[in-house]
């Protein structure tokens, strides 16, 4: 099933005769990332649910593809509003400003006056990931810092530093403005990484 | 001209952007020496970039969708499009 897909201009117009073997292409490349998305956004007991109401409204919308980004940004777009709205009617909110006021941001605790470092990051005593994700204690405070953290921050750091999107496209997605999805992916890193360093505190 | 460094603080505030490359050349330059001669900034941003790099190996490790899976969503996408043909097809007849 993991073969390589093919370019977005050889894919549609099967896609748009119904080839089912271009829909099974296209499902293998894009669900899982789907699911991550939607899952980021919603949380994870409805994400499958929004994943696949957002393939309908893909296959449905498809014609009227524009192509004025790459499919995969255009796929990913409709799961986010699609995980959006699902958001609103459960009268939940996925409140931009929320996530961008969000002022947990370092402790200020950390510095003086001058700007300089108060209380100074300590040795993490790991030089990889694999280092770090040794420790099942420690990715279980991982895994807690990411569930706590605004929906749209956990978006932009599930697309870009989970599934690699470039800034362009996770502003697309998201619909935020290219400062904005910095912000949001800065406040999001580091709560990850306090979380870590509280970890190395202990 | 005597450039003015960065605060412990605002390289902080700059490290993600600076990890993407998103500064300018001048504030790039700054960073830099801030960070030649403040070796607790130079670990906050190993940090980050091992933040960042873990984030990227915790995506890889989540699930690749399974082939029931797959399968599942397009014999969904197939009833939905011959339900929508069939439409069609009955207001053609
Ligand atoms: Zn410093």
């Amino acid at each position: 099933m993991n073969q390589q897909l093919p370019r977005d201009d050889e894919l549609i117009p099967r896609l748009l005769a119904h080839d089912e073997h271009a829909y099974a292409q296209l499902v293998s490349a894009y669900h899982g990332l789907m699911v991550h998305l939607a899952r980021a956004i919603v949380g994870p007991a409805i994400a499958d649910e929004v994943a696949q109401e957002a393939w309908l409204s893909v296959i449905r919308a498809l014609p009227r593809f524009e192509r004025r980004s790459s499919l995969k940004t255009w796929i990913l777009r409709i799961v986010s509003n699609t995980a959006k709205t699902r958001l609103r009617h459960e009268s939940r909110t996925v409140n931009l400003q929320d996530a961008l006021g969000d002022q947990t941001r370092i402790d200020p605790g950390q510095f003086n006056a001058s700007g300089r470092w108060a209380s100074p990051p300590v040795a993490w005593h790991a030089d990889t990931p694999d280092d770090l994700l040794a420790s099942r204690e420690l990715r279980a405070c991982i895994d807690a810092s990411l569930d706590a953290l605004p929906p749209m921050q956990r978006a932009a750091l599930t697309l870009r530093d989970m599934q690699g999107l470039d800034m362009e496209s996770l502003c697309k997605v998201l619909e935020v403005s290219e400062s904005n999805g910095r912000v949001l992916l800065h406040r999001a890193r580091h709560r990850v990484q306090a979380a870590i360093e509280a970890f190395y505190q202990r | 001209m005597k450039m003015m460094l960065p605060s412990c603080r605002e390289i902080t505030e700059r490290a993600s952007d600076y990890l993407d490359q998103n500064l300018s050349p001048w504030q790039r330059a700054a960073f830099r020496m801030h960070l030649l001669m403040c070796i607790y900034c130079r670990r906050h941003v190993r940090h980050l970039d091992l933040t960042v790099a873990t984030l990227g190996r915790i995506a890889a490790e989540d699930e690749t969708p399974q082939n029931d899976d797959i399968q599942q969503i397009v014999e969904l996408l197939k009833r939905q499009q011959n339900e929508s043909a069939g439409q069609k097809g009955e207001d053609g007849g």
